[in-house]
């Protein structure tokens, strides 16, 4: 009976061990000052601006939080910056740290995630000669806290137009992982940016209601094939490899997004539309440096160069000089307005 | 439309397949009284170690042995904490599928060094000649091993668990474990051997979801796959041939939801989405009605107490 309780004892605490594992942040949060680039412009008072950026994950995760820590180094370069930053931040300490930053009188802090809007909301008061900036944030808070997020009507539009062109039988399809405003904005634009090419397109859309289940994916992309989809796009984080597995099988092609996605399939995947983190984060510290802050909801797109689309390797050969020509041109439209004044791009959920 | 009914039984036998192999494994569990709420913890591990296998031997048959092998360990932790330590079924199971969920997503940082392969050698459809071009019927003739393996298992564990002598002792423990007790049946092997068999099919499961349906593994794939083989289970009303039934709805019901999205219908898609889960419950109500789970099921054994 003892031995019994000894390993209930301890298999408890196996569980409970990776109950606290689950929660995703060692209580450790590693916090580390990375050598200050030499200053080259510099803030107004000839001392280099100094930002700070806090990280729920690694800066090493090959994603989200890696994008964003490179965008971080990327601004110190280009601006001279000191740049500091603390990565898997644990939830009860999201307070702490934002305001050990904001003491040590750093100009800018980043939080790069909605879920520590909330802490960033809570602390910005009591600092207000720091300036916060909450990347995928919903609210802003006067007059020192900013929020931003990616204009997906821009990047869905791109893509859906281009879908269309590399489209031989007229059908295309935009698969969304959920329907979140980001995301369904990016789907309903697919759509427009295929009509706006060819007015008798079948753009076909649908949800999967899964950001992991890749073999939904996968399940999803097949069925669009079968309604006749020639050629695919996800928005789905995991779940798109799926979809792009399907479209390898079935031999049709491919639009990647968020990432430029050739590696995944190199003879289906055509070109992919890029959300940058990168260079969303080198826009946020740009605008602050310049004085541009203001305390609102920012929606970056492809004139800040937070989205852009990536490299064809080799594939534009399936394009006409005449199509290329016309992505060019909706670029433009995109990044000086002009379509978005014309009514043809859709209106992001998030603009006010 | 032949091509939209051979597209949709395609479908559905893809994602009826895992379903099936985890749920006919959770049956050992379930006729044997012990509540299997740990399938998704199996069924991920399975997914996993099936990918990683194949990843280090280049044959997805070593990989799936190595997923069963996999979602074997997974399961003996619930077959420990439940049999041996008798602590409360449903918290063992859940525990078992927080740790697996995290446990992979670990593994999948340590064991691949360089960055995971987009994706490994999978199962490939083997192709019987002359009854695989029957139209429509012929989609059963072109599927991988795997899920021929699965249907043929149906008939088989129904043997096994109607015609045995293993199979009797084992619904005896499920049923009366006390007077099983008394007649020298030793109820907790019975019972460890109803969680490796649910290991090593839950495990082979996983295997099919990743190296069947896809060729990688994603992190949280089976989103979910685990609880629905155990409702499986239920709605099959605990036999082989219910749960063959019940795979084929749940899979069916998925694939009609996504072909209705595909089709551009201008309904709200979460109706769509709704869909399997309206099924099964209308499944539950108007054509399973009431099933009766063992008599023992979820009551840890002590010998002597009643």
């Amino acid at each position: 009976m003892k031995t019994k309780k000894m390993l209930s004892l301890a298999l408890t605490g196996v569980l409970s061990m990776s109950l606290l594992a689950g929660c995703g942040g060692s209580s450790s949060g590693s916090a580390q000052t990375s050598a200050p680039a030499p200053s080259s412009s510099g803030g107004s008072d000839g001392e280099p601006v100094k930002v700070a950026m806090l990280l729920t994950g690694y800066i090493n995760d090959a994603g989200w939080n890696q994008s964003a820590y490179e965008g971080l180094q990327m601004a110190e370069e280009e601006f001279g910056i000191e740049g500091a930053y603390t990565e898997a931040v644990p939830q009860p300490d999201f307070e702490t740290v934002l305001r050990d930053y904001a003491d040590q009188g750093y100009d800018l802090i980043i939080a790069v995630g909605n879920e520590l809007s909330d802490a960033t909301l809570a602390v910005a008061g009591s600092f207000p000669d720091t300036t916060f900036a909450i990347m995928n944030g919903n609210s802003a808070q006067a007059p020192n806290v900013g929020a931003y997020r990616f204009n997906t009507p821009q990047s869905g539009f791109l893509a859906g137009a281009i879908a269309a062109m590399y489209s031989t039988d007229g059908t295309v399809g935009m698969i969304g992982g959920t329907t979140a405003p980001h995301i369904k904005d990016c789907v309903d634009a697919f759509a427009e940016g295929a009509k706006y090419i060819d007015p008798d397109i079948t753009a076909l859309t649908g949800y999967t209601d899964s950001m992991t289940d890749v073999a939904k994916g996968k399940e999803m992309g097949m069925a669009f094939i079968e309604q006749g989809a020639d050629v695919l796009c996800a928005n789905a984080n995991s779940c798109s490899l799926g979809v792009i597995d399907a479209a390898k099988e079935k031999g049709i092609r491919h639009i990647g997004y968020i990432s430029d996605q050739y590696d995944v399939a190199p003879d289906t995947v055509m070109v992919s539309v890029v959300q940058s983190n990168q260079f969303m984060i080198r826009a946020i510290v740009e605008s602050v440096i310049n004085g541009e802050f203001t305390p609102e909801l920012h929606l970056f797109g492809m004139s800040e160069g937070a989205l852009y689309l990536s490299d064809y390797h080799g594939h534009d050969d399936q394009l006409t000089d005449e199509q290329k020509a016309k992505i060019d041109e909706i670029i433009e439209g995109i990044k000086d307005g002009s379509l978005r004044e014309a009514g043809i791009l859709p209106k992001s959920t998030f603009e006010q | 439309m032949l091509d939209i009914i051979t597209g949709f039984l395609e479908a559905t036998l893809r994602m009826a397949c895992p379903i099936m192999l985890a749920s006919l494994g959770a049956l050992f569990t379930a006729r044997s009284g012990i509540i299997n709420f740990a399938m998704e913890g199996i069924m991920i591990t399975g997914a996993f170690f099936g990918v990683y296998g194949s990843y280090l031997t280049g044959s997805p048959w070593l990989g799936a042995l190595l997923g069963m092998a996999g979602g074997l360990a997974a399961s003996l932790i619930l077959g420990i904490m439940s049999i041996t330590v008798k602590v409360d079924q449903v918290v063992a199971g859940t525990g078992v599928n927080v740790l697996f969920l995290g446990l992979t997503s670990y593994f999948c940082t340590v064991l691949y060094p360089n960055g995971q392969p987009s994706s490994v050698n999978a199962f490939q459809s083997v192709v019987v000649p002359g009854l695989s071009s029957i139209p429509v019927i012929g989609v059963f003739f072109r599927q991988n091993l795997l899920t021929y393996i699965t249907f043929l298992l149906v008939p088989v564990i129904w043997y096994l668990l109607n015609k045995t002598t293993f199979g009797l002792c084992l619904r005896s423990v499920g049923e009366q474990p006390h007077a099983a007790d008394s007649l020298g049946i030793h109820v907790d092997r019975m019972r460890y051997i109803a969680i490796i068999l649910a290991g090593l099919l839950g495990g082979l499961g996983g295997a099919a979801l990743s190296l069947g349906q896809v060729s990688c593994f994603i992190e949280n794939m089976t989103s979910g796959r685990g609880y629905v083989a155990w409702s499986a289970v239920t709605v099959g009303k605990y036999s082989p041939i219910g749960i063959m039934g019940a795979s084929i709805l749940f899979g069916g019901a998925e694939a009609v939801q996504l072909r209705l999205q595909a089709m551009g219908i201008e309904i709200p898609q979460q109706f769509f989405q709704m869909l399997p889960y309206v099924l099964t419950m209308v499944v539950l109500a108007g054509v399973v009605g009431r099933t009766v789970g063992p008599k023992a099921i979820g009551k840890p054994f002590v010998k002597g107490e009643r």
